[in-house]
């Protein structure tokens, strides 16, 4: 009896921690690779102080444009021939001399010569094209920003709207700009991507009046519209009024104007819904239909939450499928403690007691480091395998792709010279993104504090489950057996694979095909003597 | 002596107890269960290939079969009509300017028409290039039919015959495949008293045409399929959360309040 009590325990916890609780834009996020340069293991940005940061946030953007007006080299003024010069470039095509003619432009001028908003727009427009997105995004700033011309406004933010479609600088282009500043009357086809960013903000601080005022102004017929409804069905579910979510949920996903990522995340949020309600085959329905970038983390996440829906159906052939799939090298630094003990579970309850205590040890041998590190009391930003599960997704993973993408950008400043490097422009964007790295490293290293010790203390607590798991399989072990609980054989303890058929059968051979992850079949026979099982 | 050789004996595990360790410590087989890409039913097929059958001419094949699939393994190729249009080698020429003699002609191939039964019992899929995947079965076929030669002077023959061979199909999709086959034929002439055997050589190259979503084999095998989506429970659930029975704009009428 006591068994069973911990064992329902146990699980109950496995459940909340599978679906969690219902989650808003952050979790639905594009993935991230690890493997690049700069953010893995022992060479990502050193660990910051959260007052170090804020000195340098708010005053990098206006250091960097004080840089420009001043003008680093002491030139003589360029004449208003340049500005034209750099325009018929910029309308041939011809971004890199635009860019460094609208550069000497604006840096050997006063802020108030004639054209200098236009000049900052077309560099901030060329730097974009040319693949210096953030050296772009930050002229594109100040044009919206300073808004000394008004009629640049709108290009200046339909530009910035491209810009969000890559890694961006969040906090300049969102917290700074956009939720900052009051734009006035702006155009309908450039109003809705400003309402949405404004109410998506409110949103999250809270105040659902001011978002609901500012979604309301949102065209019905627009790409935000959609998006702005599932925000809004995010809080309703996060309030606990699932019937309204659901409906908003159904009808941003029903939306004409939803884009694909976004009808995916209506998707996934139904089905979590299912799920919670316990209806886990029509969850598990609504999971199949959801599509997610091959191989990526988000796919891994999909996977989990499907192990687990499959779990409850007591399809255990096919919840060990999924996780196997999870064991494939493109998954590899996908953080899921969980699936060890989620296999360890599917073992109890096939009565496969030696390996599902080998599925434990495997967990313990897994994670000694960071479980060592915790019980250490060192900086968990210093664990490479907690930082990687910290960096997995959310609003910090948003921004160590952008740091990612800052040192891409750096890097290819070398591969232009010329004119950048005769009218400082070279100079400038060094300098431009030194500054933005280093931001960014100290936002990274402030905001993993938080996350990292958000993930050590869920493995801690995986630990524990590991701990009462492994009685659990203790116990069962030697469980007393009465000869009249004997349990009938059934068509799932058929195992043969059939000669023909429309299915084809492939034995895994060490050798991950990525075609066949989704379709894993674990063949293992139920050595259970009694119906029992685990619960 | 006796004592230590008894608990040796003791101590060493029997036959059946390491059959149960290793019971115990298996632990199931991961196998990918893929649904079959390509399924075919009614195959046309237009085929080209070559008849080296003796030094004097080859036969140039150009030809047509159906096959009928009666399962995935299992096929009837129903008839394969097989046209050789023979060319002269230059041998024969070459014999007269030099030697000025002219071998004696036989009969040679008009035409074959064979039926035959073919197994597929392979199937897999290779990578291309590491960027793409392509299907293929490898399928063998024996069958028989008839065989047409024609000489110079001699009427038409008729010659029973036999033939077997591999074949290597490339599916490009499920209306169209492309194979190779090779078939040894053998045709069988009662000369006299004697049974003469001639043997020939046939490899052509084949696009097939797979038309069908039903086979012989399955007519009135009706499977109930689940087609329900999982959205019919939140119907269920959350009555009025469908999109198609409420008014489109959200949100407005809402009275929440921070």
């Amino acid at each position: 009896m006591r068994t069973e009590i911990l064992s329902a325990a146990l699980l109950i916890g496995l459940a909340t921690s599978a679906v969690g609780a219902p989650q808003d834009e952050e979790t639905f996020d594009q993935p991230t690779d690890f493997e690049e340069e700069g953010l893995d293991g022992e060479e990502a940005p050193p660990p910051a102080e959260d007052g170090a940061l804020d000195k340098v946030t708010g005053e990098a953007a206006v250091e960097a444009d004080a840089e420009d007006i001043q003008g680093p080299n002491k030139r003589g003024a360029a004449p208003p021939e340049r500005f034209e010069e750099g325009l018929r470039a910029f309308y041939s095509d011809n971004y890199k001399d635009a860019a460094a003619l609208m550069y000497d432009y604006i840096a050997t001028n006063e802020a108030t010569v004639e054209n200098y908003e236009w000049a900052e727009y077309f560099l901030g427009v060329s730097l974009a094209r040319m693949g210096y997105r953030h050296a772009g995004a930050e002229y594109l700033y100040n044009v919206a920003k300073n808004r000394t011309r008004p009629e640049i406004l709108p290009e200046a933010l339909i530009e910035i709207e491209k810009l969000f479609r890559e890694p961006h600088d969040e906090t300049l282009l969102v917290d700074k700009l956009i939720v900052d500043s009051d734009f006035g009357f702006l155009p309908d086809y450039i109003s809705a991507f400003v309402r949405y960013h404004q109410g998506l903000s409110d949103l999250r601080a809270g105040r659902l009046v001011w978002a609901k005022r500012l979604f309301d102004q949102v065209p019905d017929d627009d790409p935000y519209y959609p998006k702005a409804l599932f925000a809004l069905a995010v809080q309703k579910w996060r309030a606990n009024k699932t019937a309204e979510a659901v409906r908003m949920f159904r009808i941003a996903l029903a939306h004409p104007q939803a884009r694909r990522e976004l009808r995916n995340e209506c998707r996934l949020a139904l089905a979590r819904v299912l799920y919670e309600r316990e209806e886990y085959k029509d969850a598990l329905k609504i999971y199949d239909s959801v599509e997610v970038p091959e191989l990526s983390v988000s796919e891994a996440s999909l996977y989990l939450e499907k192990a687990w829906t499959s779990y409850w159906l007591r399809d255990f052939r096919k919840t060990m499928g999924i996780l196997y799939a999870l064991e494939a090298p493109s998954y590899k630094d996908f953080y899921a403690p969980e699936k060890y003990l989620l296999r360890s579970l599917v073992y109890m309850n096939l009565c496969h007691y030696i390996p599902a205590k080998r599925e434990i040890r495997r967990f313990r041998f897994r994670f000694t480091e960071p479980l060592e590190s915790i019980r250490q009391r060192i900086d968990l930003r210093e664990d490479a395998v907690l930082r990687r599960a910290a960096l997995q997704d959310g609003r910090i993973g948003r921004s160590a792709d952008f740091r990612r993408m800052l040192a891409r950008e750096a890097d290819a400043i070398d591969f232009v010279g010329g004119p950048w490097i005769e009218t400082g422009l070279d100079e400038q964007l060094r300098m431009i993104y030194g500054l933005a790295i280093e931001k960014s490293d100290l936002r990274l290293g402030a905001a993993l504090r938080d996350q990292t010790r958000t993930r050590a203390e869920e493995l801690v607590e995986f630990e524990e489950q590991m701990y009462l798991l492994d009685y659990e399989v203790g116990l069962a072990i030697y469980r007393r057996l009465r000869k009249e609980d004997a349990r009938r054989q059934t068509e799932e303890d058929d195992l043969s694979i059939p000669a023909a058929g429309d299915e084809t059968y492939f034995a895994f051979r060490d050798e991950f095909w990525n075609d066949e992850l989704d379709t894993y079949d674990f063949f293992i026979d139920n050595r259970c003597f009694d119906a029992g099982g685990t619960e | 002596m006796k004592r230590l050789l008894l608990a040796a004996m003791l101590l060493a595990p029997s036959g059946s107890a390491w059959a149960g360790i290793e019971e115990q410590l298996r632990s199931g087989e991961i196998i990918a269960v893929d649904e079959r890409p390509y399924r075919m039913i009614h195959e046309f097929s237009v085929s080209g290939g070559v008849i080296p059958t003796d030094a004097y001419y080859l036969g140039i094949s150009l030809g047509g079969a159906y096959t009928l699939h009666l399962s995935d393994i299992w096929a009837w190729e129903a008839f394969n009509f097989q046209y050789s249009a023979n060319v002269s080698t230059d041998l024969e020429s070459e014999l007269l300017e030099a030697f000025e003699v002219t071998p004696e002609r036989d009969p040679r191939l008009q035409y074959l028409l064979t039926s035959s039964l073919v197994v597929t019992p392979l199937f897999g899929k290779q990578a291309v290039l590491n960027k793409g995947i392509v299907f293929q079965g490898v399928h063998f076929a024996l069958g028989g039919g008839v065989a047409n030669f024609a000489g110079d002077d001699a009427d038409d023959a008729f010659l029973p015959q036999l033939s077997f061979g591999p074949g290597l199909r490339f599916f490009l999709g499920q209306a169209v495949s492309t194979r190779l086959d090779l078939r040894g034929i053998a045709a069988f002439d009662a000369v006299a008293d004697s049974l003469e055997v001639e043997f020939l050589f046939h490899s052509y190259l084949s696009f097939s045409f797979n038309f069908g979503k039903k086979r012989a084999t399955e007519l009135g095998d009706e499977e109930l399929v689940d087609e329900s989506t999982g959205y019919e429970k939140l119907d269920e659930l959350y009555p009025g959360s469908d999109p198609s029975v409420v008014v489109l704009r959200e949100g407005a009428e809402d009275d929440d309040e921070d």
